[in-house]
Parts: C-alpha cells; structure tokens; sequence
C-alpha cells in the first residue's frame, strides 16, 4: 500500500529527472562548438551522471539515465556499449531486493548482440553479474565489428582489413553496396569462426572493383547453430586512382616479319614434268633412222615411260618443295622477334611498376548502424 | 686433238674446283635396251632386247664439270656385245651446260687403237647439250642430254656424224638424309656410218633404273 503510495511521486520524480537532464543536455549542445572540442559531449555527461547514481546506489535514477542515453539517435558504438552496461549493472545489483533479473537478462542479451567481446567493468560488477553476463554470452549470438578508420593501400593488390568477431562460430559474409544504387558486390567471407579479419581489395585484376565513390560495407554474420544472423553496416568512402597501363601486344604483327623461305617452285615442276614427258616421247622417235624407222616402230615403252616420269617429277617438285630457305630473313626475323619480346618484357615492366605506384585509400566510418 | 680435250679437262676441272656448289655423283644403272641394227642392203633389222649394265660419275661445279661413262651388255647370240665408254667435260651453268666429250664403241672388250675396223671399235667425239633444273627444295632434279657423235676416221684427217643420242633422266636425293639418290629416266641412240665392217645403221633405246651415292654442298636449289 505504501509503495502503491509512492509511486506516483517516484514517477513524477522520474519526469523530473528527464526534463532536467535532456533540459542539461540541450544546454550544453548550444555551448559553441569550439568549446565543445575541449568540454565532454552531453551523452558523455549523462553516461557519468548514470555511473555517479550507480555509485550512490541509486539504481533506478542510473537505470533512468541509461535508458535515456540509449535513446539518443547520435549515439556512438562505445556510449551505447556503456550505456548498457550501466543499465546491467543497475539491474542486478547485489543488493538481492533490488534485482531484476529479467531486466537485466534484456539488457545483457542487447549488450552481447552489439558487443559480444565486452566485458562488464570492475566498477559496474560484481561475481554474481559476471557469472549472469558469462551464461547470457553463453546463449546469445552477437556479433561486432573493428575498423582501422582510414586505410591507405598501396597497388592493386594490397587489401583493406576490417576485423569481425562474435559470441559463437559464425559465418561471415562482407559485401559492399554502392549508396548511389547498384549490385552488392561480394568481397570476402569466412565460415566458423569467432574472430577473424575480412579483407578485400579495391581492384579485381587492373579494373576497378570498387570505384571511387562511397559504399555501404555489409557484414552478414550467422550463427551456424541456430542461423540467427547480424547485418553490421559501416559507411566507406573509396578513393582510387585507376592506373593508365600500356597496351601489351601478345603477338608479334606478322606483316613486319619477313617470308623465311621462296616459294616453292611449282610452275618449275609442272614444266620440268611436261619437258620430260615430251622430251622421252620426241626423242624415242625424232632421230630415227629412216631405213630402221621403216621395218620396226618405235620403241613402245617411250611414251608411257615418258608419262610416268612426267608426272613423278611434277608430283613430286608440287607437293615435296617447301622453298628454299632463306638465311638472311630468319636472322632478320629472329632478331624482329627478340626485339618484340624485349619491348613487351620493357612494357609489362613499366605497367607493373604503374601498378605498384597506384595509392588508393578508404576510410571506413566506425560507426556501424 | 688429244692435247685441246685434255686441255679443255684440267680447265674445267680447275673451274669446277673454285664453284661454290660442287657435286660428285657415282652410282651404277640398269639399262634396259631394246637394240636394233640394220643389216647390209638395208633388207632387213635385226632386233635383240636385254638388259646392260652402265656406271657413271659426274663431278661438276657451279659452271664447268666432268662426266664418265661406262655401258655393256650382251644381246644373245643374234647381235655382238656391245661395249660403250665415254668422257665428257661439261661447261656451262647447270641449265644449260654445254658437253664436249670422248668416247670408244666397240664390242665387249675389243678396244683398238685400229680406229673404224671391224675388229675394233670406234672412237668418236661428242658434242652435246643437257640441262638440269633442280626442283627447288623436293629433292628431285630432271636432266634433258643429247648429243651428236662425230667419228674420227682412221685413215682420214676429216670427221663424219657418226650418230645421235638423246636422254631424258629424273634424279630424287632426299634433302636430308644420307647421300643416296634413285634415277629412272630413257634414252635413245641412232649410229650411222660407223666405219667399214659395222652395219649401216643402229638404234638403241631403253628404260635406265639406277641408285647411287650423291654428294653436293648445296643439295637444294639456290633462290
């Protein structure tokens, strides 16, 4: 009855709270912004206040705060990180009466889903929350991300890193979408892991895999027990610098080589063959002797002799001559050929030095959402 | 005579000896003739086929060369033997090459210096043509040859035709390998007034088969 009682003044109490404290926040964000490089940010000083109201034991004021960080939309990885481990700890303290254990098991799911490496401070713990936050870790997939903000790589092959890790052996999976629309483009994966570094290149051979402009990094993680999966999106700005690579001719231009051999002496054969053929039918009957010439024929065998041989010479001079060689155009050619492979080693030379010589960067925003 | 033939050789051979493509072809041949002859008055011709068996040698350079020549057979009982040598000097590219020669007819080894008897033989000179065109890089080479025989008449100072010969040849030496060549190829001879004692007229044609040994600096035709 008498907590029925109070209530109403506890809650009216809460609101106060808010207002005073959002109240305190829109103040300190109307300070001038070169102050604010050197003064903490507003959620920074509601994260201390929280801590301060642990400190006094005063959890449901730190639960309050916590929660009210939490519901900042411009708020970083880190403060949200803390934001729940305050509000775990103001959950489950060690006095037993103030417990909430179901509260607390919320927040510690939420708290492993964003950042299964985190580890609840020694301020903010004590043994009976680590061992609750230990067997939440145990059940809860979550998955995270690191980045090195801005990458510099040099050539086409150096990759960018980003490191990955999770609460269980996961999956992952990292793409990249362009923002001004298109195709994701898979960069790289890994399977059944609970840490690991992604890497992808900017290049896929000399083309451009990712062209100058901002992406949408994408990582899937998925747990390869129950298939609970964690999109992690990173904003990245590429830059790069496409190399202006020399054509390299893979083939000598034949029309500057030089024929190697004459052509063969067809025509040759053909008359040497039709000579012969002629030549032993004229002469087995052109120089005989009248007197003989008119008793006996002439020998018979001459002229299918004649054909035989004819045409054994043509055929043979057609088909068996490849054409003389000609030594002075295979030096020539030889040395047109050494000279070409000399000038395409100097130009796969000179491009693979354009190669190295290409800087890109990418700057990965570190924030994921 | 004797002194201009021998003369001619040792120029030709200094020629051939300086050519840059030189070539020495030894090898023998299978002849196989068909021979007829014509009998006194001009009633009848006796003919008689076998086969003679020849050698020859050739050496030639780029413009001059030598060639010998051995040729004998046997026609039965119906027709002496015949026996047939001559030398020749060759001037001249290989196209066209003219032949300047030296040869003895007579019956199987009845050589004597009894020029145009009958017991003897004939000694004749020979002029002739032959041109060879080597088949660019097949290996194959043809030969065109003939030639008129002048006889040298014993008790004359004069010379008399004494006869024609005319042959047709295709050479193949594989461009590599070892030096051996095949030739097949015709030919045809016609003599006439051969000398007191030998029958008026002669012809003798057949098919030549032959193998040999073939070394030459350049095998091949030169572009």
């Amino acid at each position: 009855m008498m907590l029925q009682a109070v209530m109403p003044l506890i809650k009216d109490a809460h609101r106060m709270l808010r207002a005073f404290l959002l109240l305190s926040a829109a103040m300190f964000a109307a300070i001038p912004a070169a102050a604010q490089e050197v003064a903490p940010s507003p959620i920074t000083g509601l994260l201390r206040v929280a801590r301060s109201f642990l400190a006094d034991l005063r959890y449901f004021e730190a639960d309050s705060v916590a929660r009210l960080v939490l519901e900042q939309s411009s708020l970083r990885r880190l403060q949200r990180v803390q934001a729940l481990q305050i509000l775990a700890s103001a959950n489950y303290p060690e006095e037993v009466g103030q417990q909430r254990t179901d509260s607390a098991v919320a927040v510690l799911e939420r708290l492993t889903r964003v950042a299964p490496e985190s580890r609840l401070p020694r301020q903010l713990s004590w043994p009976g929350l680590d061992s609750l936050a230990r067997e939440v870790s145990r059940r809860t997939f979550g998955a995270s991300t690191t980045v090195v903000e801005q990458q510099v790589l040099t050539g086409l092959n150096e990759r960018a890193l980003l490191d990955v890790s999770s609460s269980r052996p996961a999956d992952f999976l990292l793409t990249a979408r362009p923002l001004s629309g298109g195709i994701p483009v898979p960069l790289d994966s890994i399977s059944a892991t609970t840490q690991a570094t992604l890497r992808f290149r900017l290049f896929d051979g000399d083309k451009p895999l990712l062209p100058k402009g901002e992406y949408e990094l994408i990582v899937l993680a998925r747990d390869r027990v129950t298939a609970d999966s964690i999109v992690i999106r990173h904003r990245v700005v590429v830059d790069i610098t496409t190399p202006d690579l020399l054509p390299v001719p893979n083939a000598i231009d034949t029309s500057q080589l030089m024929p190697e051999r004459t052509r063969p002496s067809r025509t040759k054969a053909i008359v040497a063959g039709a000579l012969t053929a002629l030549g032993t039918a004229v002469f087995a009957s052109a120089f005989r002797d009248p007197d003989i010439k008119s008793q006996v024929a002439a020998d018979g065998r001459a002229v299918g002799w004649g054909i035989v041989l004819g045409a054994g010479v043509a055929a043979g001079g057609w088909l068996l001559d490849k054409g003389v060689l000609l030594p002075a155009n295979v030096e020539a050619n030889a040395k047109a050929q050494s000279d070409f492979a000399q000038q395409r080693e100097m130009t796969i030379a000179e491009n693979e030095r354009r190669r190295t010589a290409v800087r890109s960067s990418v700057m990965i925003n570190p924030e994921p959402y | 005579m004797r002194g201009l033939m021998i003369g001619i050789a040792l120029c030709a051979g200094a020629s051939a000896l300086k050519a840059q493509s030189n070539e020495l072809r030894v090898g023998p041949y299978i002849y196989s003739a068909r021979r007829l002859v014509l009998q006194e008055g001009a009633s009848t011709v006796a003919q008689a086929s076998d086969g003679m068996f020849a050698a020859e040698v050739l050496w030639r350079g780029t413009s001059a060369g030598l060639f010998l020549r051995a040729v004998s057979g046997s026609f039965g009982t119906q027709l002496p033997d015949l026996i047939q040598v001559d030398a020749r000097v060759l001037l001249g590219p290989r196209p066209f090459t003219v032949e300047v020669g030296y040869g003895q007819r007579a019956p199987a080894f009845s050589f004597s210096t009894d020029s145009g008897a009958a017991s003897g033989g004939i000694r004749y000179g020979r002029f002739g043509a032959r041109s060879a065109l080597v088949l660019g890089t097949s290996g194959f080479q043809t030969y065109l040859d003939g030639g008129m025989y002048l006889s040298i008449v014993g008790n004359t100072s004069g010379f008399e035709i004494s006869g024609f010969d005319a042959e047709t040849m295709i050479l193949y030496q594989a461009p590599r390998g070892i030096p051996v060549y095949g030739m097949a190829g015709f030919r045809f001879e016609r003599m006439i007034q051969m000398g007191v004692g030998y029958p008026p007229a002669e012809e003798l044609s057949g098919l030549i088969i032959g193998v040999g040994f073939r070394f030459a600096s350049k095998l091949v035709a030169t572009p």
